[in-house]
């Protein structure tokens, strides 16, 4: 009689809420690429490569404006690296392709390999920082005591929001251990 | 009858005996009690760890633990309390209660009810010897922090299984509440007529299903990123340790809010029965608890307005925030209003809902607080956020399991409680846990942070009595103790309706409820909130 | 006796207006708490049962339900604007005057003023495991070098963490924000009245995450340059010389000041460590035999046990060589053995 049937609908209901049990299991992994995309879009995290930059014919582009850039960089535990920016400080305006240096120099008596990740403040400016040639582009590999001097080309997308009056651009490098190049 | 009855369910004809009674249970009222029993030993482990915490906190100096057994104990005390102690106390009850709430024979899958609760002890042993092992317990804190969860010994991994399993017992569980309230409620018990409290465990339930899965999935990022070389939570390898408390928190807001639906669903019932008075408000109460569920999911990051989000994001979350604080309040006017012009009495039971309505009123109000990002960058990781959710969780959650421990005592047990013990117990508990938690609102003000085994000399003062408060409110919980064990022997017996006011359908059935409670669907007549105008054809045995 | 009720006394412009929000949302809070309170002690006097009076049996009011939503929210929102205008200012680092990167290490801080070439660790100064140390009026709260700012001028911090998230709080300035490995994030202050704030991290970060303080020193703008010219000629006299050859003596009271800053809270100041979790090094082979040994393990960590950092990475030949004769000569280890900063050089050259 009814029994039967209600045992049939509760064991179709266990099957669909196990399904979106293990679903929501799989969400936990599927946030990482959602969180990839939103932070691109934010401008949070970004992604280490050459960024194409457009010619800008045939739109209308913003008049340039003056932007004061920061250099830094910061050594992870576990790299006996030294990453300096040669300059510190630089006034430059939006459009203008600009070169800077950094000097990285291992302090240990072994070869050592590092990877650099940009970080940009304020995150949004990120987007518009359009690198052509970065040391962050791949892993550098360091003989013992070696110095090498390293140029950053960028250009400032004349699109970005002239409310960003200054930008902090600063490599954090990683220990690459041996094996994982 | 009893033909068909015994092919299709012959456990269903004897009540068994000995050990294998428990280890082989299916029947919801034994199961019920399992985990009531085990959610008690639990709250009781994590009360000593608390205890060993204000024990050390008591003055200025390093007295009785180093820092790192410190931090295992804020560790284990947080997912004891949280894992093993409120969520297994909730389930228990819904297991007990839910089937006789709605007319249900028993839960829908009573084999998959038995491994939800079996899974739990060896749960609970993990965390427990996990103290033993080299490097001792996980000492990152109940939120499991990466990277600083990648550093941990064994203990981690053993706390990561852990909650692996207890999430596979509270996900079974909740399929069980669910498909129990949806496929099994007697004719005439409408979704819209039936009892906050099943309201609440449903939506419980469902939370439960959404997110506990998501805390798994990212216990197991860090577990393949301490062992298997991932990378999700390491910047290093192009991870991103915010992440995990994105994730984290996806999970851990809808948590709050598991722990707080089903004791709103419980004061529900207490406050209408002890003002004879129908619960005001039945049909908003089932929409503010809902939307609270709905919610709850699109507020995480106010748990990490200091991570560095950028303005817009801050913002949005504090607005989401601010917002549940409407429904919460809704539900607080309702249960005034349902006080309002009633017939109340005073017994245990309407104390604790009282006490709860009281205290939680000031978590909320301090969460509100809380939820104001500019302010939070104040109190954010102090002990401000400490007192906030031992109001909520405390006072909140195990006050309204107290309230219904003693309101359901009787139809469990056929036995009176001690009502003088029992308002004992509530005074007592009122006056100690605000002894312990008020001041801690003070410290946090001050910037004392949270977690730190050893602190500054200006805040001796209120550790001091916080201490002292926390002991004392320890203690007085073997009040509980002793007043369930001794009526459990000698307790008077139970009138078949112990409480005047009572009008719900367990109250329609014999006292104790009997082992088999309709084992036929009955015919009801219910009103709202699950009052029942008129019952037939119900059968126990 | 200080019963502190209150958050501590602002110093910023920001502190102030967090200030203030608290005030204003305790009176509302507080308004709305009295009111509920109210009505449950009038209802719980006047309608508790009593002989011949009987439950009125309404149960829905579709007026009151209304207002009890809208009334709430519209509060709400006068409570959001002031604190979204608090936000925007938190939030804008932008116009600085001068910027200091924060790096939080397990369990200190390093301060580098990235305009000036200036940088230095900052460590707890309160000395552990020492009873009388709790006579100190700042216990816990005092740090062996203060971050000095100038009043008046506009800092912005740079975050970032070498290990673990840490967290950098100032009560008085009205600062928080996590610092996070690998990442950067900004905040910023401007601190209006001379004087020495103290703070502590608030990012659970370990074993010792109640031991790393935060002190900012703020000065007159002439008393922050005098300090800034007198810390970099400091900076540049204690730069060592890697190749001088130290006397015992001398060495063993440089490495009890590395000892004490970078070892005694794993190794404790009695050398004993803590049983079954951190080894003695009072007694032990490694430091009273195995040279080379303890040599590598502090230059290179412990492989058995992570606690055990790779010390080569943060500090000089010249510390490391004190700390390791520190360590061979103290407790009863009496081997009158020392290491020269020249044979951590060596040692380093054989490491890969």
């Amino acid at each position: 009689m009814g029994a039967q049937r209600t045992q049939l609908a509760n064991q179709r209901m266990l099957a669909k809420l196990g399904v979106i049990a293990i679903a929501m299991f799989g969400f936990a992994y599927a946030l990482i690429p959602l969180y990839r995309v939103v932070c691109e879009v934010t401008g949070i995290n970004q992604v280490v490569k050459a960024d194409e930059v457009e010619s800008g014919a045939g739109t209308e582009l913003p008049p340039p404006f003056a932007v004061t850039m920061d250099f830094d960089a910061s050594v992870q535990a576990g790299l006996p690296w030294e990453v300096r920016p040669v300059t510190r400080t630089v006034q430059v305006r939006t459009g203008e392709f600009i070169r800077v240096d950094y000097d990285i120099t291992n302090r240990s008596d072994r070869e050592v390999t590092g990877q650099a990740i940009p970080r940009y403040l304020p995150g949004a400016a990120g987007e518009y920082v359009k690198k052509l040639d970065c040391f962050c582009f791949r892993q550098q590999r360091f003989k013992p005591h070696e110095t090498r001097r390293f140029p950053v080309v960028f250009v400032i997308d004349r699109r970005m929001p002239a409310s960003i009056a200054s930008i902090t651009l600063s490599y954090t490098v990683f220990d690459v251990p041996a094996g994982r190049t | 009858m009893a033909m068909t009855d015994v092919q299709q369910a012959p456990a269903h004809h004897h009540k068994p005996s000995g050990w294998s009674r428990w280890l082989m249970a299916t029947n919801h009222k034994d199961i019920g009690s399992l985990y009531l029993w085990f959610s008690f030993i639990m709250f009781l482990s994590g009360g000593v760890m608390a205890l060993c915490i204000r024990a050390e906190l008591f003055r200025p100096g390093l007295q009785f633990f180093a820092p790192e057994l410190f931090n295992q104990f804020t560790t284990l005390h947080g997912l004891v309390m949280v894992f093993g102690a409120i969520m297994p106390a909730f389930t228990g009850l819904a297991n007990w209660m839910l089937p006789l709430m709605i007319g249900a024979p028993d839960m829908a899958f009573a084999r998959m009810n038995n491994w939800s609760f079996w899974l739990l002890p060896p749960a609970a042993a993990l965390l427990m010897l996990s103290f033993l092992v080299p490097g001792g317990a996980a000492a990152a804190g109940w939120t499991l922090y990466a990277p600083l969860s990648t550093q941990m010994g064994i203990g981690m991994d053993m706390t990561i299984f852990a909650i692996h399993i207890m999430g596979v017992s509270s996900v079974m569980g909740s399929i069980n509440i669910i498909v129990t309230i949806l496929n099994l409620r007697a004719p005439g018990m409408d979704l819209m007529k039936m009892p906050m409290f099943a309201w609440a465990s449903l939506i419980t339930a469902f939370l439960i299903i959404a997110v506990m899965p998501v805390l798994a999935g990212v216990v197991t990022m860090v577990l393949t990123d301490r062992h298997f070389g991932t990378h999700f939570f390491n910047a290093a390898g192009g991870g991103d340790p915010i992440l995990y408390q994105h994730i984290f928190w996806f999970f851990g807001h809808p948590e709050v809010y598991i722990m707080a639906l089903p004791a709103f669903g419980i004061i529900s019932q207490v406050i209408p029965t002890f003002s004879r008075k129908p619960l005001f408000g039945y049909t908003s109460m089932v929409y503010a608890t809902s939307s609270i569920g709905v919610l709850s999911f699109i507020v995480w990051a106010h748990h990490m307005f200091v991570t560095g989000l950028p303005a817009t994001v801050q913002l949005f979350f504090m607005y989401a925030t601010m917002l549940i604080a409407v429904p919460t309040g809704v539900k607080v006017f309702n249960w005034i209003a349902t006080m309002w012009e009633g017939a109340m009495t005073f017994e245990t039971p309407m104390l604790f809902a009282i006490g709860f309505i009281l205290l939680f009123t000031i978590g909320g109000l301090s969460g509100v607080t809380l939820s104001v990002a500019a302010l939070d960058i104040q109190l954010h990781g102090t002990y401000y956020v400490v007192a906030h959710f031992h109001y909520v969780l405390v006072a909140g959650a195990l006050f309204s399991l107290f309230s219904a421990m003693y309101y359901w005592f009787p139809k469990m047990t056929g036995r009176m409680y001690n009502e003088r013990l029992g308002k004992f117990h509530f005074w007592w508990s009122m006056v100690w846990f605000n002894v312990t938690f008020f001041p801690m609102h003070f410290l946090g003000l001050a910037g004392m942070p949270r977690r730190i085994p050893d602190y500054a000399l200006q805040f001796t003062e209120f550790n001091s009595i916080a201490s002292v408060g926390a002991f004392c409110f320890g203690l007085g919980q073997l009040i509980f103790l002793y007043n369930i064990l001794t009526s459990l022997k000698n307790g008077k017996p139970a009138p078949a309706l112990p409480w005047e006011g009572a009008d719900t359908l367990e109250w329609k059935i014999p006292t104790p409820a009997p082992y088999h409670s309709f084992v036929e669907a009955p015919q009801v007549e219910a009103d709202h909130n699950g009052s029942i105008v008129s019952m037939h054809g119900d059968k126990h045995h | 006796m200080s019963l502190a009720l209150n958050l501590q006394e602002p110093v910023t412009r920001i502190a102030e207006q967090e200030f203030h929000l608290h005030t204003l949302l305790l009176v509302i809070t507080g308004i709305i708490f009295l009111g509920v309170l109210l009505v449950m002690l009038y209802a719980i006097v006047r309608h508790r049962k009593v002989a011949g009076r009987e439950a009125k049996q309404f149960h829905e009011n579709t007026t009151v339900e209304i207002l009890w939503t809208v009334i709430p929210f519209l509060i709400l929102i006068g409570m959001a604007l002031p604190a979204t205008r608090t936000v925007l200012a938190q939030k804008s680092a932008a116009g600085a005057d001068m910027t200091i990167k924060v790096t939080g290490y397990q369990w200190k801080w390093r301060y580098d003023y990235m305009d000036e070439n200036l940088g230095f660790m900052s460590h707890l100064a309160t000395p552990r495991d020492d009873p009388a140390a709790l006579a100190r009026p700042d216990y816990l709260l005092e740090v062996d070098e203060p971050l000095v700012v100038p009043v008046g001028r506009k800092v912005r911090l740079l975050l970032t963490a070498n290990d673990v998230i840490h967290s950098w709080y100032v009560p008085a300035l009205g600062v928080k924000q996590d610092a996070i490995p690998g990442f950067l994030r900004d905040t910023w202050f401007r601190v209006d009245k001379p004087g020495i704030y103290r703070g502590q991290c608030t990012e659970l970060c370990g074993k010792d995450h109640g031991y790393m303080p935060i002190v900012v020193d703020a000065r007159s703008e002439t008393d922050y340059r005098k300090w800034l010219d007198e810390r970099k000629k400091l900076a540049m006299a204690a730069a060592d010389d890697p190749a001088k050859v130290w006397k015992l003596p001398d060495l063993v009271v440089r490495g009890e000041k590395v000892y004490t800053q970078n070892c005694v809270a794993c190794h404790q100041a009695s050398g004993k460590g803590i049983p079954g979790t951190f080894p003695a090094l009072a007694g032990s082979p490694i430091a009273t035999k195995d040279k080379p040994g303890h040599i590598n393990i502090v230059l290179n960590g412990s492989k058995r046990n992570a606690a055990m950092q790779a010390w080569g990475k943060q500090l000089s030949d010249t510390d490391i060589a004190a700390v390791i004769t520190y360590e061979r000569n103290a407790w009863g280890n009496n081997t009158g053995e020392m290491v020269q900063p020249a044979e951590i050089h060596k040692a380093r050259a054989g490491t890969s």
